[in-house]
């Protein structure tokens, strides 16, 4: 596999990037404002953050709660440890009922799982119908945002691929190709077998459903299909209807500046006796694939996340190289943190290294997950257990060795400020041999006198 | 896997974890001012239609003249104004059956039937000041679809049933969230800003909401 920095340079500076970098600056203007323009964000951050802790902490129990409450009301769970059994239940579901067509609304859950190519590998349809997930689908690409599937993608682009895909004639107008879409997916819609969605938000103590949309797609998946397949990430819980509206008061703020998406949509079992319409059937399959051990691990405070993005659009990082370098489902802050996490520290060891450590995730995140401390433990337990990469850990490990001796660290620091004023712009762009790793995804610092000496040389000079 | 062995080895997993009581919930302060005049600003913010009926007769009218040029409508009844749907088919209105069969092949023959349906009008259970939304639940005569798949949804709503906001909604009637399949609180049209974040209105779902607020008689 190729590694975060390679992907990097090459995505740095493309139109893609640039479209996206537009896209991320918006989201995070409107959430300021949003934030702004309510006083009581602060203390709900609070209590949103203490309510997902508390239920993580107490997640066995809360999952019985919600099984027990689901089944109730006449729903079915299954319970899968991993993304194998999770596809696998879908697709033997899917058989038994004789399913053809399947519409989805957006689930990053199902990204993780590959649920579509399971499905489309048994000959299904699988329909994506979020617009922005439509192009991904459509275009055969991945999400770069997790709220914003296309965020990277301009309207000429899109126009070109549904132009291509639909056979329509090109217009770059986004309220047309929205039209063309609404067109294109409304058929398939009414007469799908099967509609597949995510979970935001999941109530233990009624065994609600929580899908928060703004296209409106979310409902329709849930509504117009004879079976809806509900895919429960096993931490996206809360203890009960009332702690759904804190999180509710705080997901919408800081994804999209909106007080509330457009669908707040809350599912209690599938349709009722004497209901005209909904789904006869409904499955919420609970997903634990690596979820438990992260629980278990010293980034287990990362499942407290609540999926709204904001972290993503004020990162740096992910502004400058775009959510695809991530290589995994879940790109940005979050992402770092997450993916090494759910799967293989060694496989994503450098992941935990994309980050300036600026803290604006943690400034924003409406949980209050410490995102930058999150990052600095991996990379801490990437470099204990020598999974980390190696142009990394050489150059820790010898300056190391220099700031535990105070007598060689002072030698290193004269040493510096010598071959320091080699370097007129303070910069050093590119190391030499096998310090070439170093520098090629940021420019080092040229070393200069240190502070304590400055100060004594100028307090001499006075 | 099942169900024992999973919550077995979250509970092991989340061992470590500090097992703090159950934080409750935080209802936010309302801002002070009058909920009509606010919900009102607030649906006009999210590009929704706000109308101030006088009493049900002028909620009536205002309904029957957001009718004109439509054909087929969708009622969900019990609705705040009586003899609505009645007088509609009166007036020549056609009304769309809500009932989905059961049977797959005749469900999916059912549903393409709403290809032609223009309105869809419903009572609401509760309108939200702060973000300009309403509350619409599922029943028996309550379809799903009137709110959801036609180009306009007109909802009617008492001023009585104005909350402040969603949690104060919820803190106080909390029972409503749960009593059928479906609750959705809908704050205006449908919308999207997937491509290049040009707001583009009706996507899916309605691409005009107008709520006819009807004043506690």
């Amino acid at each position: 596999m190729t590694s975060f920095l390679e992907r990097a340079r090459s995505d740095i500076g493309t139109p893609p990037i640039a479209a996206l970098q537009i896209g991320a600056r918006r989201f995070s203007d409107h959430r300021a404002h949003a934030v702004e323009a309510f006083p009581p964000m602060d203390d709900m951050r609070d209590r949103a953050r203490a309510i997902r802790l508390h239920t993580l902490a107490n997640l066995d129990r809360y999952l019985a709660q919600f099984a027990d409450a689901l089944e109730g009301v006449g729903g079915h769970v299954f319970f899968a440890a991993d993304a194998h059994e999770a596809n696998e239940y879908v697709v033997q579901l899917a058989h038994a009922r004789n399913v053809e067509r399947i519409v989805k609304s957006k689930s990053m859950l199902t990204e993780e799982l590959h649920l579509n190519d399971a499905l489309e590998a048994e000959g299904m349809e699988v329909v994506e119908t979020d617009l922005g997930e439509l192009i991904v689908q459509l275009a055969n690409d991945r999400p770069s945002h997790i709220i914003a599937p296309v965020l990277h993608k301009t309207r000429f682009e899109i126009g070109t691929l549904f132009e291509e895909k639909l056979g329509v004639p090109y217009t770059d107008d986004p309220i047309q190709l929205n039209t063309i879409a609404r067109r294109h997916l409304r058929p398939l819609f009414l007469t799908a077998d099967m509609g597949i969605s995510g979970v935001n938000i999941a109530v233990a103590q009624t065994g609600s459903i929580c899908i928060v949309t703004n296209e409106g797609n979310g409902r329709l998946t849930t509504t117009a299909p004879r079976i809806h397949v509900a895919m429960l990430g096993a931490e996206r819980l809360v203890p009960s209807i009332g702690d759904m509206s804190v999180i509710l008061e705080v997901l919408a703020r800081s994804a999209t500046g909106q007080k509330l998406s457009v669908y707040t949509n809350v599912l209690t079992g599938p349709r009722r006796p004497g209901e005209p319409d909904g789904p006869d059937e409904l499955h919420v399959v609970i997903v634990d694939n690596g979820r438990s051990k992260v629980l278990a691990g010293p980034s287990s405070e990362i499942l407290a996340c609540i999926r709204c993005g904001a972290c993503l659009n004020v990162c740096p990082v992910y502004r400058t190289v775009g959510g695809h370098a991530y290589g995994s489902t879940y790109p940005g802050p979050v992402g770092s943190v997450l993916t090494p996490a759910l799967f293989d520290l060694d496989e994503w060891s450098d992941l935990p290294y994309a980050s300036t450590l600026c803290g604006a995730c943690l400034e924003v995140c409406p949980v209050r997950i410490d995102i930058p401390r999150l990052l600095l433990d991996q990379r801490n337990l990437s470099v204990q257990t020598r999974t980390g990469p190696m142009w990394m850990r050489r150059p820790l490990r010898a300056y190391a060795g220099a700031a535990t001796h105070p007598g060689r660290f002072r030698a290193l620091l004269r040493a510096g400020a010598v071959i320091g004023r080699l370097f007129r712009t303070g910069w050093i762009r590119r190391l030499p041999w096998r310090g070439a790793a170093w520098t090629r995804g940021r420019d080092l610092q040229a070393p200069v006198k240190s502070f304590h000496r400055r100060w004594k040389e100028r307090n001499r000079g006075s | 896997m099942d169900r024992d062995a999973f919550l077995a080895r979250i509970r092991s997993a989340s061992a470590s974890l500090s097992a703090s009581s159950d934080p409750g919930i935080l209802v936010p302060e309302q801002p002070p001012g009058d909920l009509v005049t606010r919900f009102c600003r607030e649906l006009e913010a999210v590009d929704g239609v706000p109308h101030r009926a006088v009493d049900t007769d002028d909620a009536l009218r205002i309904v029957l003249e957001l009718m004109e040029g439509h054909r087929w409508f969708m009622a969900r009844g019990p609705l705040p104004v009586p003899g609505l749907a009645g007088r509609l088919i009166h007036d020549g209105y056609r009304i769309m059956n809500s009932d989905v069969p059961p049977d797959p092949a005749a469900r999916i023959e059912h549903q393409l039937a709403y290809k032609t349906l223009e309105v869809g009008i419903t009572a609401a259970d509760a309108a939200l000041a702060e973000s300009g939304s309403i509350v619409v639940t599922s029943g028996r005569e309550s379809p799903r679809m009137a709110s959801l798949i036609p180009e306009t949804h007109i909802a009617l709503v008492r001023t009585d049933q104005i909350y402040p906001s969603l949690s104060h909604f919820l803190a106080e009637r909390s029972e409503v969230a749960t009593r059928s399949s479906n609750m959705v609180v809908i704050t205006g049209p449908s919308r999207t800003g997937d491509i290049e974040q040009t707001l583009t209105l009706g996507v899916h779902g309605p691409r005009q909401v107008h709520v006819v607020l009807i004043p506690f008689s």
